[in-house]
């Protein structure tokens, strides 16, 4: 052993150390798989689970009758000792049943072998002769077919035989169990009792035994051993709609967040922590029966994140705000994945997603906030300068200002441009000028030398406008009074009533109107607002010259002093020819552009010119064709990047510029929404190359729901039937719901099917009005104290209304008043064809029964009883104490009375559907929630008994044709 | 904090190639034929490895280098570095042990077991399974502690800034810097490989076969440490963890600002000569070959002059020993790797970007 | 008892089938139990003293065969579990996260094939610096320098399996220099010359060097199946191969070296 090079020992040493540390390693190595975090959280949960099950069964407990179940077990207990007295009878019968069962068998055994041997026999004849006989050559067969069909008949009879005898016994059988029921009946009936009494209880009982966790299980789940057939396993959800873009191909996904988030789709968890917290909004989300059930949508549809992770970390949790982070940081190790593309949306984004999904809709159901965004693109015109698919042919969300000399002062415009706010605090136009990034004196110099190019510019290019209506001012106070009454507020707001709408609503603040038009200007505006521009949607309220002159007292006198009082921006012919000096150097027409070339180009220009062609620049560079239809530059694109796919751009594609801050697409929005210049803060930049984008100033809400807007336009795409795609019902209502939504509809009137889908459920309803009142300026607000002289809702209309009644009515209301006593007025909107139809036609769709397109009115006859019942009931229930037949109330009969609130019987007929009238009558509330009109014949009960028989059927009829019949101009 | 910033932004500015580069091939230069026995003492290990892991220690308070040093594909490299620095100190002192004793006139280290026998079984086959149970151990630990990276699926669109090869390339990644791609990425490997596999046909020095030996073949174990330690190692570290965005150089505690910009005023040879001398008036002649005559000269007068000086000068002895053949491939070879180092201070000292420049036939030297 | 019962076994039919000699506790049986078996065949029977000394051979061949061995078992576990094509790759190296049971496979293998590069260098290191390529071993020196550019290329095409950001772009930028290629890459020196010569276009980025590595213009689906196929089967074959060769010439050439 001498000639060995290591000693023995060392090596027995250092292999023992080894062997060790390969244990350890070993062991650790199994450890490590085996303690992943999901299944410490199915750990825990199953204790959770056990909590719950136990409760159950204690309440089922609890919940049973003591005396129900003390008489059930009496009852079996008399009925065992019952049945002891004739044991020895159920004994000879158990025996006679195992006796007879084991002759069965033998039996059918037999029949069954028999049976089969002639299967056999069968098959051969028919090979042999049977296509002879088929094909017609039955007669040459021969003795041998004969003689085989014989035998195969022969043996037929012997199978049929064994057959009887097999069921000779199974009869005897049958005989012999129902006897033993019969001296066991008692017993069984107890038992049956018994049962009865602890169905729930038994039910709880196996719910919580099915998951004790037995030894069994504890063994399953031990490591190694758990790779056969684990207890805790991954749940997960393949989601065959939605597939991840990864550029090279799309990849299905699959979504395990099931794994930890046990009870995501259980009611009864709500009050648990997560991750085993039902989720808040099971009737929309997840539920079996909503619209949206976990194993078609999953999880990440929504809310994002690296589905196919099992651990808090990797699969991408995004924390809300900076005091969840420090939570998470703490509790789960949380960090940010920056590999990971998916990353979770903040929670209160989430809502943005649904675009994803629903893109064939403007607004989404109960995406309050997401909505809240959709109308805040709208009206704050983001889609103007940014293209959004799906946003191309909205009309431009500011005013036409191809006439603007004749509404506005160089003066005024002047001061606007410079700062909208100054002049009213919830002005709509953002400000482009004096912003956070023009810090030096000299900027701030060439940026009052654009506004003064500006205004000059869009004077000249404006074409004249002559006031066609002017007239004298009336009464303020009578003006005050007509604002408030005949309808202004449905879209416009007034410090005088309350600027509960914030900034961006349907029609500018009017607040400070007297300080901006003209009077002759108002007037003429007020008396057709298309004179002025043809496109605006603004309606025509057919207002007489003395409402003019007193609504236009009013507004003239809304003022603001201290703007008028300001200064216009000014600027010197020196200041603007170094502005201009920047844009020429940079114009590709003087390209190469040597300073005598542009001097001498400027050079030429006079002080007129001059600011002309600075202006031009100007509206070029930031922009305002994107709002406003401007001279020329009608087609011309936005300025704004494309916002189509931004809220799946990459981060790494936002200029940070030098901030540091967190690197979210989330949080560059908010910033740069906040002030949108704040990214050329600390940069060193060239006047010509600062951001231009106009800042908003928006606040946190308004801000929150454009963050979520911005999320939801992705470059994802789904496919149906994941994505939702409107039928062909929806479709025609989203097209009517758009022209409702353009004129601002909703700002006056309920609107039936904005969001439809939720119209039955009682909570869902709720939030629906709320989100109304979120999304319109809801008129009603000032008719708190009579909802009943404001506007109408609008429902039940596809049921209610002809079609040729609804399009000269809504071409010029004015002819038709139905409600006299109503002071707001509904106006002309002058809509064209199409958009009356789509209107109409959306009715129709929504109330999905109704006929459309509908027929023709018809004359109605009544029959002299029918006639004579009708005009008792219309006595009796003193129908005409709200309604007039063909006349207009007089004001002492409308004074205090419902008289001039409920329409003329004369348009009835016109108007109205008898199948509607006959459903009013039946139940007025249903068919117009919160009317006035009062129920006759509550549950089917007659209230006039004598009348047609007090058949209550009969006596609506009656009323409803003689109402169409008053229509058709009988008095 | 302000003495933080100082001592971070010298180590920053020191970390420059040019500095670096320099400095490192001073230190080789001087450790090899100055500082060996002392560079071979135990405590000189002990110290360089207790200073590089305090380095490393102390400097994982800087966010960014710890970002970039603890990037899973990264750590191994700074385990490496360890490694490298051990076993070249663990050759060197054996050389040095073996070169006192041949100069005391006794037999090298293990020169009696060398003629010695044992069974393979145990002595080998054990050593051989302990070590194996060993580097197992190691690896399951490493595997456990540390994740395999995994980045954003692969997206063709979106390049990556900076984009970087596998580790082991990025000392050629780090030579496209100085030199085409063809020679960078295609030449000069196919010669590193040529010249390796040529190197025992070459290397015809019959001593120092099987020990650990510096004086006895003094060239070869110079011109492979240089090649081994500086041109590869070296420029592995630079491409690892000092080129960030665009290749652009940052220090080790710089932050890796995508904006960063570094003056480009890099010139052709021949643009220098017909530029700066104003040679022909500074316009430069249509036919690209008598526009890169200098350059072709240059080139040619690197090797032909090389060769020469070698030859009759630097390495006369070896023109003997080795015949023309051997002696004209390995000075060839020589010369080629030299030209790394050239090229890099050409580069650093007067900017020159290509010696002969034809874009057109994408052939820039 | 014990004894009578292991002798009982050791004299079996079957254990004498198995196992030609006995314990190797004296020197027939060591010379038998190198002799027999197939794997430690490749070693001599005997060696130098010099060659089993740790401090003087670091080990670092044997580490770099163990590693490769390490990468073959857990290359073909990672093969049950990994799809390379462009729809599953990226997924299927989540799922190897995830879900699948011994969740450090692929970290074993990641640094295993680092740590692989690192002991071939090494190994080279050292057989340099003891001149250990001098005759009679210029020849396996040779194998030894292929078997370096094999190990890397392992590495190499390894990289893109992952199919993520950093793989295929650190393929993209390896490969791209493959386009310089003189001669044979499109935008190498001498490719216009054969283009012009030939009279039309012979080397272009569709037919040049990098196609051919690639698959493609582009690092794509095709790419991805190449280095699959040539990390998986080719590079490894051919390593095997060489490897094979090597340790017989080590083996043959006089044993590890040593001192003369």
């Amino acid at each position: 052993m001498d000639d060995r090079f290591y000693k023995k020992e060392t090596l027995i040493k250092v292999f023992g150390f080894l062997a060790v540390a390969m244990l350890v390693a070993s062991l650790w190595m199994i450890l490590d798989d085996f303690g992943r975090e999901w299944k410490g959280y199915q750990r825990e949960f199953t204790v959770l689970k056990k909590k719950k099950l136990d409760k159950a069964v204690e309440d089922a407990k609890a919940a049973i009758d003591a005396g129900s179940l003390k008489k059930a077990q009496e009852e079996l207990v008399s009925a065992e000792g019952v049945i002891k007295g004739h044991q020895k009878d159920v004994d000879d019968a158990d025996k006679a049943i195992d006796e007879l069962k084991t002759k069965e068998k033998i039996a059918t055994g037999k029949y069954q072998d028999a049976k089969a041997i002639w299967d056999v026999q069968k098959y051969h004849y028919e090979a042999d002769y049977g296509h002879n006989v088929a094909e017609g050559h039955g007669d040459h067969l021969g003795k041998k077919a004969e003689k085989a069909l014989t035998r195969l008949e022969d043996n037929w009879k012997k199978v049929l035989e064994v057959r009887n005898q097999a069921s000779v016994l199974q009869m005897e059988l049958i005989d012999a169990q129902k006897k033993r029921a019969g001296l066991i009946a008692a017993r069984t009936d107890a038992e049956k009792h018994l049962k009865l009494v602890r169905t729930e209880l038994d039910k709880q009982e196996l719910a919580r035994d099915a998951e004790k966790f037995t030894l069994t299980k504890l063994i399953r789940s031990s490591p190694i051993i758990d790779l056969a057939s684990p207890v805790f396993r991954l749940q997960q959800i393949v989601l065959p709609g939605i597939r991840d873009d990864f550029y090279f191909a799309s990849v299905q996904r699959v979504d395990r967040c099931t794994t930890c988030h046990l009870a995501i789709d259980t009611p009864g968890f709500e009050g648990e922590a997560n991750p085993f917290k039902t989720h808040p909004k099971l009737d929309l989300m997840l539920g079996s029966r909503s619209p949206h059930p976990l194993d078609t949508i999953g999880c990440t549809a929504c809310h994002e994140g690296r589905g196919q992770a099992t651990h808090f970390v990797r699969s991408a949790h995004t924390p809300q705000n900076e005091d969840q982070k420090r939570v998470w940081e703490k509790k789960y190790g949380w960090r940010e994945m920056h590999h990971v593309m998916e990353k979770m949306i903040p929670l209160q984004y989430t809502e943005g997603k649904c675009r994803t999904c629903h893109k064939q809709t403007e607004y989404v159901p109960r995406a309050q906030k997401l909505d809240r965004g959709v109308q805040m693109v709208k009206s704050a015109g983001c889609y103007g300068c940014h293209r959004i698919e799906g946003w191309d042919h909205v009309r431009k969300p500011a005013p036409s200002l191809k006439r603007v000399k004749g509404k506005l002062t160089r003066e005024w415009i002047l001061k606007w441009i410079r700062s909208p706010k100054s002049f009213n605090n919830h002005a709509r136009m953002p400000a482009a000028f004096h912003q956070a990034n023009i810090t030096t004196d000299e900027y701030k110099a060439y940026n009052d030398a654009e506004i003064v190019a500006l205004g000059d510019y869009l004077m000249e290019l404006s074409e004249d406008y002559a006031p066609n209506h002017p007239l004298a001012l009336g009464s303020v106070e009578k003006g005050k009074e007509l604002v408030a009454s005949i309808g202004c507020l449905g879209c416009h707001q007034i410090d005088d009533f309350g600027q509960t709408r914030g900034r961006f609503g349907q029609a500018p603040d009017l607040s400070m109107v007297g300080s901006k038009v003209s009077r002759d200007w108002l007037t003429s505006w007020l008396k057709d607002p298309r004179h002025y521009w043809a496109a605006t949607v603004m309606p025509s309220l057919r207002l007489t010259d003395p409402e003019i002159s007193d609504i236009a007292a009013y507004l003239m006198s809304k003022r603001n002093s201290e703007f008028e009082g300001t200064a216009a921006p000014a600027t010197t012919e020196e200041t603007q020819r170094k502005v201009l000096r920047l844009y020429v150097q940079r114009d590709p027409k003087f390209a190469p552009a040597t300073d005598e070339k542009v001097d001498k180009y400027i050079g030429t220009l006079d002080a007129h010119n001059l600011s002309l062609e600075l202006g031009k620049n100007s509206v070029m560079r930031y922009g305002c064709f994107g709002c406003h239809e401007i001279k020329g530059l009608e087609k011309t694109p936005g300025i704004g990047v494309e916002l189509t796919e931004e809220g799946t751009k990459p981060v790494n594609k936002l200029d940070f510029g030098l901030l540091h801050f967190e690197h979210t697409n989330f949080a560059w929005f908010d910033k740069k929404l906040e002030n949108t210049r704040i990214f050329d803060s600390g940069q060193v930049k060239e006047y010509l190359d600062l951001l231009r984008m106009p800042n908003y100033e928006f606040d946190e809400p308004e801000r929150g729901s454009l963050i979520t807007f911005l999320l939801g336009q992705t470059a994802q795409k789904i496919l149906p039937p994941a994505a939702k795609v409107l039928n062909a019902r929806e479709a025609k209502m989203e097209e009517g719901l758009r022209v409702v939504h353009k004129y601002n509809c909703q700002g006056c009137h309920i609107v039936e099917g904005m969001f439809e889908s939720l119209a039955d459920e009682a909570p869902a309803r709720e939030e629906h009005e709320k989100l109304k009142r979120l999304l319109e300026g809801r008129i009603l607000v000032h008719y708190e104290e009579d909802d009943s002289l404001g506007p109408p809702p609008l429902v039940t209309e596809g049921r209610r209304v002809h079609p040729d009644w609804v399009y000269p009515f809504l071409q010029d209301p004015g002819r038709t008043p139905l409600r006299t006593k109503l002071k707001v007025r509904m106006p002309s909107f002058q809509m064209p064809n199409e958009e009356y139809n789509q209107i109409v036609s959306y009715w129709a769709h929504y109330s999905g029964d109704a006929e459309y397109p509908y027929r023709q009115p018809k004359a109605v006859e009544l029959s002299p009883t029918e006639m004579e019942a009708a005009k008792t009931l219309f006595t009796k229930l003193q129908c005409l104490n709200c309604h007039t037949v063909n006349r207009n109330p007089t004001p002492e009969e409308m004074e205090g009375g419902s008289k001039g609130l409920a329409p003329d019987f004369i348009h009835a007929s016109k108007r109205l559907r008898k199948e509607w009238v006959v459903a009013l009558l039946q139940d007025p509330n249903k068919m117009i929630p919160g009317t006035r009109m009062p129920g006759f014949w509550p549950d089917g009960q007659s209230p006039v008994p004598d009348v047609l028989g007090g058949d209550s059927k009969r006596q609506i009829e009656a009323v409803a044709k003689y109402v169409l019949w008053l229509g058709q101009g009988h008095n | 904090m302000h003495i933080v910033e100082l001592i971070t932004g010298t180590i920053n500015s020191l970390c420059q190639p040019s500095l670096l580069f320099t400095a490192a091939v001073i230190v080789f230069f001087l450790v090899l034929f100055k500082w060996r026995s002392k560079f071979a003492e135990v405590r000189t290990i002990i110290w360089i490895e207790v200073l590089m892991a305090a380095f490393i220690a102390v400097s994982m308070l800087h966010p960014t280098f710890r970002d970039i040093v603890t990037k899973p594909d990264n750590v191994p490299i700074v385990g490496m570095l360890f490694l490298i620095a051990f076993f070249t100190w663990l050759a060197v002192s054996k050389m040095v042990k073996n070169d006192d004793r041949i100069a005391a006139g006794q037999d090298v280290e293990n020169k009696k077991e060398a003629k010695e026998l044992v069974f393979t079984w145990p002595d080998l086959v054990f050593s051989e399974f302990l070590c194996s149970i060993a580097v197992w151990v190691g690896l399951v630990v490493w595997s456990i502690l540390l994740k395999a990276p995994l980045e954003e699926p692969a997206n063709p669109v979106e390049t990556p800034n900076p984009s970087k090869a596998p580790w082991y390339f990025l000392g050629l990644q780090e030579m496209l810097v100085y030199y085409d791609p063809w020679l960078a990425g295609v030449v000069f490997p196919g010669l590193i490989i040529v010249g390796l596999i040529l190197v025992p046909y070459i290397d015809i020095n019959p001593k120092g076969n099987g020990y650990f030996t510096f004086n006895e073949r003094k060239f070869s174990i110079t011109s492979f440490l240089f090649g081994f330690l500086i041109l590869w190692i070296l420029l592995i570290v630079y491409g690892t963890f000092l080129r960030g965005p665009n290749w652009n150089f940052f220090g080790p505690y710089e932050v890796w600002d995508i904006h960063k910009l570094e003056v480009l005023k890099n010139v052709n040879l021949s643009e220098y000569i017909y530029r700066e001398f104003r040679l022909l008036g500074g316009k430069m002649p249509e036919n690209v070959l008598v526009r890169e005559f200098f350059g072709f000269v240059a080139v040619i007068g690197y090797f032909v002059g090389g060769i020469w000086l070698l030859q009759n000068k630097l390495l006369k002895e070896f023109y003997e020993k080795l015949g023309k053949a051997r002696f004209y491939i390995l000075a060839f070879l020589v010369l080629s790797m030299a030209s790394l180092p050239i090229k890099m201070f050409l580069r650093w000292t007067i900017n020159l970007k290509y010696i002969v420049a034809i874009p057109e036939a994408f052939f820039n030297i | 008892m014990a004894n009578q019962f292991i002798e009982s076994i050791t004299s079996s039919q079957a254990w004498k089938s198995i196992f030609r000699h006995g314990a190797p506790n004296n020197p027939k049986n060591r010379v038998l139990v190198v002799l027999m078996n197939v794997f430690l065949h490749l070693h001599p029977i005997r060696m130098k003293k010099s060659g089993v000394r740790m401090s003087f051979t670091w080990c670092m061949g044997g580490i770099t065969f163990f590693l490769f061995l390490v990468e073959t078992i857990t290359g073909v576990l990672l093969m049950f579990y990994y799809r390379p094509t462009a729809d599953y790759a990226y997924a299927d190296i989540i799922a190897l996260r995830e879900h699948v049971p011994i969740g450090i496979m692929r970290e074993i293998h990641r640094w295993g094939a680092h740590a692989m590069v690192i002991s071939v260098w090494l190994h080279m290191f050292r057989v340099f610096l003891t001149g250990s390529y001098k005759p009679p071993r210029e020849f396996n020196w040779g194998i030894g320098v292929i078997l370096l550019v094999l190990t890397l290329l392992l590495s190499f095409t390894g990289y893109l399996l992952p199919w993520d950001q950093l793989a295929i772009w650190a393929i993209t930028v390896g490969s791209n220099m493959a386009r310089a290629t003189p001669f044979a890459g499109n935008e190498g020196p001498g490719a216009a010359l054969i283009n012009s010569l030939m009279g039309f276009e012979v080397i272009h980025a569709g037919s040049d060097a990098r196609f051919a590595l690639l698959a493609g213009r582009l690092v794509g689906e095709a790419t991805l199946l190449r280095f699959y196929v040539l990390h998986c089967i080719f590079i490894p074959l051919a390593a095997a191969v060489l490897m094979a060769i090597h340790f017989w010439r080590v083996r043959k050439d006089g044993g590890i070296s040593g001192p003369l």
